[in-house]
């Protein structure tokens, strides 16, 4: 059975089906450390770097980028050596869209695309 | 000799695009063309709900569509993240789970006619 | 690849055709195809900029237009008859998109290998 909830930080946060975080707005640094652990990522500033990249770009699109269009934002914005498949699963074995997403407190994206 | 892909977008039980499908579909094969796919976006997926109860008097298109597909061995895909949105997870048996980026990708030889 | 032209027809306000139909033109590009994409009748509502208020009851998926860049789909087009018709000038869109009359557009669809209407 799935978790509905996590306690980070003394707070009870709801997640959704996926176990996602279920409110972005809940969303704070020990979020993404509490889901790391799960993930078992240990977190480097390269992590940081991505996590906060895709926050941002749901901020500006309201979606959780894919990974072919993450991959494109990065390396339009942070160059090819970090847009490129290859490093993001260097970082995020299992998938970065699904991971990286997961660990910034957004929506899982969508399976079809 | 061209391939069709068939692409269907409404309900079932809210039009015959299903039905005009089918003839479509029969009379291409009819005349030797090969149908790539047939692929179900948006309410089209209705079809691939599993629990679908019509009155006897009533054609089941989905299950035509289905039997159809089958016989003829064309790939019957429907969007999975159209169906779960709409609470469609387990689907009848015929119905394979597939993405939009498959759809995509299977167009590439293939001559699109919409439903 | 081939040439392939989507119409979205539908308004945003009675209809989740707007919102599947931007999954799907994402996913035809992101295999890329080289796209069209037209906004025609009620679809203009689309790309009102009303439709990213925070009170809008349904997903506001139009903010996913500014993806269209990073996607590298450059041709975006209304219909000039439906601007007209529901009185809407381009500079009140959220988005870019040419104003195309119906002479354009049919020139414009008998140059596609493929039409998605939607």
């Amino acid at each position: 059975m799935a978790l509905t909830s996590i306690s980070v930080g003394g707070k009870q946060l709801a997640l959704d089906k996926h176990g996602y975080l279920a409110d972005i707005n809940d969303w704070h640094c020990g979020v993404a450390e509490y889901f790391a652990e799960v993930e078992q990522i240990s977190l480097t500033a390269a992590h940081w770097e991505v996590i906060h990249f895709v926050r941002n770009f749901y901020q500006e699109f309201g979606t959780s980028p894919a990974i072919r269009v993450l991959v494109k934002a990065m390396a339009n914005q942070l160059g090819p050596e970090k847009g490129n498949s290859k490093y993001l699963f260097m970082l995020f074995p299992q998938g970065p869209a699904k991971q990286a997403t997961r660990l910034a407190g957004l929506p899982k994206p969508a399976r079809c695309l | 000799m061209t391939n069709f892909s068939l692409l269907l977008t409404t309900s079932p039980l809210a039009s015959q695009d299903i039905a005009s499908a089918l003839q479509f579909a029969k009379a291409s094969l009819t005349a030797g063309y090969k149908i790539d796919q047939v692929f179900l976006y948006q309410d089209a997926v209705l079809s691939a709900a599993p629990d679908i109860d019509l009155p006897a008097d009533e054609p089941n298109l989905s299950q035509q569509l289905a039997d159809f597909c089958l016989q003829y061995r064309i790939p019957l895909l429907y969007c999975v993240t159209a169906a779960e949105k709409r609470g469609i997870v387990v689907v009848s048996s015929g119905f394979i789970a597939a993405g939009l980026a498959e759809f995509a990708m299977r167009l590439t030889d293939s001559k699109l006619v919409q439903f | 690849m081939q040439h392939i032209a989507i119409i979205q027809r539908q308004s945003p306000f009675n209809s989740s055709s707007g919102r599947e139909a931007l999954d799907l033109i994402l996913a035809l590009a992101a295999v890329e195809h080289q796209l069209s994409v037209i906004f025609s009748g009620d679809a203009i509502y689309q790309l009102l900029p009303v439709n990213l208020n925070r009170d809008f009851g349904l997903k506001r998926y139009q903010q996913g237009f500014k993806m269209f860049g990073l996607y590298d789909i450059d041709k975006l087009y209304v219909c000039g008859q439906s601007m007209q018709q529901r009185q809407i000038r381009p500079e009140e869109l959220a988005v870019t998109a040419q104003q195309l009359d119906s002479l354009s557009l049919q020139q414009l669809l008998a140059k596609q290998q493929q039409i998605v209407c939607i």
